[in-house]
Formats: C-alpha cells, structure tokens, sequence
C-alpha cells in the first residue's frame, strides 16, 4: 500500500480519556432466549462462526455474561442496539 | 409439516394452518398492550438499559435509540400480523428481511409473556407432574417458542 508524503496534522487529543481501551458490548444470561437463538444472532451481527458464537453463548450460560465485542463507542452502541432489536439482555461498559 | 421450510435461495417458506394463524394472532394483542398499564413487566423486560449504572449516558442513548427501536419493532410487527393474515390462503415464501422480522416479533412476544408470568428461571418449559395443566399464557409461550425454533433452525441453513 502506498502513502503519500507530506505532513500529518495530529487532532487534539483529550488527555483524560482513554479513547484506545474502548467499549465492551456484554450479554448478560437470561432463562427464556433460546441457546440457539443466541448463537443464530451472535452469527448474524456480529459474522461469528458458528463455533465462536456458540462459545460466547455457553459463556453467557454458564458464567452469567460475555463480552461479545469490543469496539469504539458509537460501535458498541449499534451493537446493543442491534442485540436489544433481537430482545437480548445486552450493555455497554468501559473496558 | 414444517411451519418453516426450504424454499428458493434467499427465500424461507412459511406453511401454517389455519388453526396456527389463529393462534399466532394472539401475539397482536399481546404486543399492542405492553406498557398500557404502568409497572408492565413486559415493558421493563423489552426496554433494557444500555447503560444500567451510568443515568446520564443511558438519558442520551435513550434519547436517539428508544424511538429507533420501538419504530422498528412497529414496522416488523406490521410485516409479520400482514404475512400471517396472507398465510391463511397458503404457504408463502418469507424473503430474508420478512423472517428476520418474524424471529423478532416471535421473541418479543415470548418475552413479554415469560416477563408477565415471573419467569426468572430456566426449565420453566418442562411441566411437572401433579402441577395441574399450564395456564393458557404458559401454553402460548410454550407453543410460541416452538414455533420460533423451526424458524431458527431454517435460518441457520440460511447464513
């Protein structure tokens, strides 16, 4: 991949936050989404495989929640949102 | 018969009798009336918090995505009780988009009735002897969720 020369101006930086740690999208376990339920909607989301979404589901299942995706904020809020339209019990936390 | 079937690529047949239709109907009331009444359950359990513990974050994404989703969930809603009503007359073939908007409405419905019967645990689909028969808002959950398991098991064909 090519780069051009030439200067780059760096955007201020606001030193207080942590941009670079960003968002955790968590689901939480509930007793009435089916397990395959779950992983169909892991699969369709976020694009797992089928092996990977069933992993985070058993996490949810066994240890209570997951992170099922870490990303910037606006990202991790179009997740919920996506999951909270399939009727998971979806949140966002700082990572 | 299956409820949810193989069709043509991209397409999931749906084939119900007249019976389900019936039964399946049942979901627009149920739907239509959460949040009538305050302290719904059903509500609570359907508009879940992005961010539980931080009031002023979960205020502004309330402000942009509770809207978002509660159109969206009117729109599928719309698509779903429309196709039901055409599946009286024969099997259709669901393009992708319309059986997504099943899977969801299916599951909105399930979880507003699990919400208002207090379930918080799992195993509440299996009967217990001597426990008498299962109240008809149980039976719907119950019939509801198999219903949805077709449609999810066609679905993952389909990714």
């Amino acid at each position: 991949m090519a780069v051009l020369p030439g200067t780059i101006e760096m955007p201020d930086i606001d030193e207080k936050i942590d941009h670079s740690r960003g968002w955790n999208v968590v689901v939480w376990n509930d007793p009435v989404n089916l397990m395959s339920y779950v992983v169909l909607v892991f699969r369709k989301v976020f694009g797992y495989t089928e092996e990977k979404a069933t992993r985070l589901m058993l996490e949810v299942h066994h240890e209570g929640r997951s992170v099922v995706n870490t990303a910037p904020r606006e990202k991790a809020e179009m997740d919920c949102y996506t999951l909270h339209r399939y009727g998971l019990w979806a949140t966002i936390e700082r990572v | 018969m299956a409820r949810f079937g193989r069709s043509r690529p991209g397409f999931i047949r749906l084939r119900l009798r007249e019976e389900e239709v019936d039964a399946l109907s049942l979901m627009e009331d149920l739907l239509s009336s959460v949040g009538l009444r305050e302290g719904d359950p059903a509500e609570e359990r359907l508009t879940v918090p992005a961010y539980p513990d931080d009031a002023e974050a979960q205020d502004e994404y309330g402000r942009f995505m509770a809207s978002e989703l509660e159109g969206q969930r009117r729109r599928d809603r719309a698509a779903v009780f429309r196709l039901l009503q055409d599946a009286r007359a024969g099997p259709l073939d669901l393009a992708l988009d319309e059986a997504e908007a099943w899977l969801m409405v299916l599951n909105e419905a399930r979880l507003a009735l699990a919400a208002r019967l207090g379930i918080e645990e799992e195993g509440w689909g299996e009967l217990e002897e001597g426990e008498g028969p299962p109240t008809p808002a149980k039976m719907l959950l119950i019939y509801l969720t198999e219903v949805q398991g077709g449609l999810i098991e066609a679905l993952a064909d389909q990714i």
